[in-house]
């Protein structure tokens, strides 16, 4: 009963071949492989997702998948009843890549952290974006540039510069690393303005801790250890009230610095005299022994970005730019102010913050543990939802119980705690997803399609 | 969240007498890790831990307990602690052809601190860790468990009933008539196992019993309903000392046996023996599987042991099907011997595939998806497994005497499709409902997450030999050829993603070890398989 083809089903027939078919199936294996190689690698999803699942190869064999599966099925006309599970499943796939298609370009998918009593509007998503605000003549600060980057696919290098110009001057990204830890450096300077920073350690038989005094541009910096204070001071500019305390002066010129030793229990003070880098003093105090390991008498803060091969808790993606001759790194969430002789910038790089019409806020937040343990075995944070001022509903939201609202769902994703271990931070991810509904008509098609075929194979086949 | 009806059932079907209220020493209820579990059941993982058996020198892990609690001192000088991993042998300075050292060796190595701080850097930044430093951590697990036994960390005491505190009290943190009354149980013990004449033993019984009686009652005194009660501890003690997977995989590996030489002599007598062993197994199976279920109050399908034995028991339910329709035992075979496959790994690799009953992760606490999703997912891989041990049986026959076996290849190969097939509705509609799971609790259907991404590769992989076959591409050696190697495609879904890469939101189930033996279990079947084919092709004078 072989009816005419049309010319039509003809020209589309070298389309419809289960040789590409196959070619298919094995390409999109190979590289979703290759794409969980990578996360592994790199111990980074963003990474996986926009080298290689949301790469123009990827979009290229899914492409491929869909002229095949349209093919194969004009091919078939007229459908007839044995074709059901396979018209079926085949269509279920192109309505699943398609609603797929509709959440990647339409959808959201963003993430929110509050303390408890914080209301919040944003919500921060995975874009990264490169801005720049410029003082005005008149005070104030404008929006200048701002531009979506893609730095994990095309990093910024010397030979591949991401250049900005915002009023007469140049910012030139060169350098980019996708994980870095921020460490916080202190470092001479040849600024006469910037002030004196001293390296001290104190140890004894027990204990031993390092730490920096920094005067910047305050007369006095002190560090509180327990049972003593370290103060490091303009000279004259502290005065001591009580307890056991431990006073350097500089006078700002010199490289020997005075000290005095307050004992609380002597009621003042104890030991005096001038020391140097490298000189220790014994305080009296429990066998304490006080170092002065290093001093500058002009030092500046630095940031460093500490390279790593792959993502691990705490990093972050740096750049390197240059700016009016002076060489900056910033990380991905935070900005630098930029001086320039004729404007005032700050440049900022930063994931997107979306904005709702509307805000929620944290009331209270609870973690559940394992018994005697402390394991988490729930979180559940209760939310207000506001709209200009407004309470318009109160509720819980926990693992497996979101909220939705106004087209956005809310769902429990994780918490952060504070040093003694208790939750202050809830985190949301918030979440618009307008392909479900063809996501899950497709999957119901496509399973009830694989099923009829193969119970219907094997009808035939008996 | 068992009920106390099912408890009872058991209870009255393990033959015990119900609503005993005294426990027994086995079943003393301990908190720890996060539940509270019978003594035995402490005991049992304790001794697994730290010197990789349940036994030590022939004496259960009970007794051993007991005395550590009682006479640590020894002990400290007693080689128990079993390291396996060689680069932290040579780190620690220790001897290679060495597996068990002191806990004193451990303790006082100068450089086990230096590990232990490298360790703490690079677990705090949650970093992935590789196999060295995951044995640093079990190493230290192992020293601070053993430690804590020996200076009394372990809680065994409830709560008082008017606090709402759920922390028990450990053996250092009771009051003295409290911990006095548990040392005359320990004690009591120590001279049952010590041994003596029959009138001893006998009077041991006895003061046993009464120690435990009097300890007990303080306990139910002081914690009220914090105290579980020894009907309330006794199916998990019927599961420990019953051991179900234990005699589950020897009662498969006989009927395998039986299977085989049904093949060779006898043929319907053994085979028939065969069935009725296969049958027993899997109802062995299927018991201490629903033990487990009341244990932890959900399908224990939650980590890598519990997987491995519900796929075992896929395996035999759909081969059981398969043999019962086609009638043809060498189905069943086959899924007997894949089955005690299953089953000795998961019994013999307690360091890879952890047996202890853990609780879950929050994100996991939705037993209905867990349930529907993992289960179908897993089931799945039970049919392509299935799928694989006739694809090696095949290959082997086609070998053997292609010519001879035309016609049962041709129907093995077809046993391998419809085990395919049936993997791939069950594989395709796990990942839809990982999917709708993923949906409800993350929030997005699919992330390309590296497991749900595997399950998909497997999926892809499987489809391919389908649709190849439809185009002539594959036929019946194909079909037997791919079903094994496919089914590697499944083993890194399956161990791979969790062990190898160890990345990705299903990071609940990670760990190590193991990569060495799956890797040649892998390879060695490409191999062979690789042979089949290049028979296959180039030595048409064998037809």
């Amino acid at each position: 009963m072989a009816r005419e083809k049309s010319k039509f089903q003809k020209w589309v027939k070298p389309l419809a071949s289960l040789k590409i078919a196959v070619f298919v199936i094995v390409s999109i294996g190979v590289m979703s492989a290759w794409g969980t190689i990578v996360e592994s690698m790199y111990q980074d999803a963003k990474r996986a997702q926009e080298t290689v699942y949301h790469s123009w190869f990827s979009y290229g064999i899914f492409l491929l998948l869909m002229i095949n599966l349209i093919a194969v099925i004009v091919d078939r006309y007229p459908w007839k009843k044995q074709h059901i599970g396979f018209i079926s499943a085949h269509v279920g796939i192109i309505i699943l890549l398609l609603g797929s298609l509709q959440t990647r370009y339409f959808g959201i998918d963003g993430s929110m952290a509050f303390a408890i009593k914080e209301s919040k509007k944003q919500i921060t998503v995975g874009e990264t974006d490169l801005i720049v605000y410029s003082g005005l003549a008149a005070g104030g600060m404008r929006k200048v540039f701002e531009q979506e980057v893609k730095f994990i696919k095309n990093p910024p290098a010397p030979d591949n510069p991401f250049e900005i110009t915002v009023g007469g001057d140049s910012i030139i990204i060169d350098d980019y690393r996708p994980y870095s830890i921020p460490q916080n450096k202190i470092e001479p300077s040849d600024k006469k303005t910037d002030g004196p920073a001293l390296r001290f350690q104190i140890s004894n038989d027990n204990v031993s801790e390092s730490d920096w005094l920094m005067l910047g541009r305050a007369p006095f910096d002190v560090k509180n250890m327990g049972p003593a204070k370290m103060v490091l001071s303009k000279k004259g500019a502290f005065q001591y009230e009580d307890g056991n305390v431990l006073l350097i002066e500089t006078d700002g010129k010199s490289e020997t610095m005075t000290y005095k030793v307050f004992t609380a229990s002597k009621n003042g003070e104890t030991a005096s005299g001038r020391v140097k880098a490298g000189d220790s003093i014994e305080t009296g105090w429990m066998g304490l022994t006080f170092r002065v390991l290093k001093f500058y008498q002009a030092a500046r803060e630095k940031w460093v970005y500490e390279p790593l091969e792959a993502s691990v808790e705490g990093s972050v993606a740096a750049i390197r730019f240059q700016f009016g001759g002076s060489e900056y790194w910033t990380g991905l969430n935070s900005s630098v102010r930029l001086f320039s002789d004729n404007a005032f910038h700050v440049f900022v790089f930063a994931n997107r913050q979306l904005q709702l019409d509307f805000a929620l806020r944290l009331d209270e937040f609870r973690v559940g543990r394992y018994q005697g343990t402390m394991r988490a075995a729930s979180y559940e944070s209760d939310v207000t939802v506001l709209e200009k001022g407004d309470e318009i509903l109160k509720t819980t939201i926990s693992m497996n119980e979101p909220l939705k609202y106004k087209g956005f769902t809310f769902y429990q994703s994780s918490f952060q705690e504070d040093e003694m271990g208790r939750p202050n931070m809830s985190i949301l991810s918030v979440n618009r997803d307008p392909g479900r509904f063809w996501k899950y008509l497709g999957c119901i098609l496509l399973v009830f399609g694989i099923i009829h075929l193969f119970y219907f194979k094997r009808r035939r086949a008996k | 969240m068992i009920s106390r009806y099912w408890v009872l059932l058991f209870f009255v079907l393990c033959g015990a007498s119900a609503g005993a209220k005294t426990h027994t020493f086995e079943s003393l209820p301990v908190q720890e890790s996060g539940r509270v579990k019978p003594l035995v059941t402490v005991a049992q993982e304790t001794l697994q831990l730290i010197y990789g058996r349940s036994k030590y020198e022939g004496k259960p892990a009970l007794d051993i307990l007991t005395t550590w609690i009682l006479v640590p001192e020894p002990w400290v000088e007693k080689e128990i602690i079993k390291i396996d991993h060689h680069g932290l042998k040579e780190a620690l300075g220790f001897s290679k052809e060495k597996k068990y050292f002191t806990p004193k060796q451990v303790s006082t190595n100068q450089r086990l601190n230096v590990l232990l701080s490298d360790l703490q850097v690079r677990t705090a930044r949650k970093e992935k860790l590789n196999a060295y430093y995951q044995a640093v951590q079990r190493l230290q697990g192992q020293i601070l468990t053993f430690y804590g036994i020996t200076q009394g960390a372990l809680k065994v005491f409830p709560p008082a009933k008017e606090t709402d505190s759920t922390s028990w009290l450990s053996l250092r943190e009771m009051t003295e008539t409290q911990s006095e009354a548990f040392f005359k149980v320990l004690a009591a013990r120590a001279t049952q196992f010590v041994g003596g004449t029959d009138l001893e033993v006998k009077q041991g019984k006895e003061a046993l019993d009464i120690a435990l009686k009097n300890y007990s009652n303080l306990a139910r005194d002081f914690g009220g309903d914090n105290y579980p009660t020894h009907s309330d501890m006794s199916v998990e003690v019927h599961y420990q000392q019953l051991m179900p997977f234990f005699w589950t995989w020897i009662l498969y590996l006989i009927a395998t046996l039986l299977f085989t030489l049904s093949f060779l002599t006898l043929g319907p007598v053994l085979a028939g023996l065969g069935y009725v062993v296969f049958g027993s197994a899997f109802l062995f199976h299927t018991y201490g599987f629903v033990l487990r279920c009341l244990i932890t109050g959900r399908p224990p399908v939650s980590n890598m042991y519990e997987t491995v034995v519900w796929v075992g028991w896929g395996v035999v339910l759909f081969s059981g099907l398969f043999a019962l329709v086609k009638k043809r035992p060498w189905i069943a075979l086959v899924g007997a011997a894949v089955a005690t496959l299953c089953m000795i790994v998961a019994d013999f690799a307690p360091v890879i595939l952890d047996g202890t009953l853990q609780p879950l992760e929050p994100v996991l606490r939705s037993n209905l998806w867990l349930t529907i999703h993992v289960m179908t997912i897993t089931l799945s891989y039970a049919a392509f497994f299935l799928a694989f041990g006739i694809g090696d049986y095949g290959v082997f026959l086609y070998l053997k005497d292609r010519a001879g076996n035309r016609k049962k290849i041709h129907e093995l190969a077809q046993v391998a499709y419809h085990s395919i097939q049936v993997g791939v509705v069950l594989l395709t509609a796990g990942t839809i409902l990982g999917g709708v799971w993923a949906d409800y609790s993350w929030g997005r259907f699919w992330g390309w997450d590296p497991k749900e991404t595997w399950a998909f590769i497997a999926l892809m992989g499987y489809l391919a030999i389908l649709h190849a076959r439809l185009v002539g591409w594959v036929k019946d050696f194909g079909m037997l050829a791919g079903s094994v190697v496919s089914f590697s495609l499944v083993i890194m879904a399956w161990y791979g993603v969790n062990f190898v890469l160890g990345a990705g939101l299903h990071s609940y189930g990670f760990g190590a070890g193991g990569i060495e033996y799956v890797s040649a279990f892998v390879g060695l079947h490409l191999i062979y398989v690789g042979y089949g084919w290049f028979v296959e092709r180039y030595n048409p004078s064998a037809k």
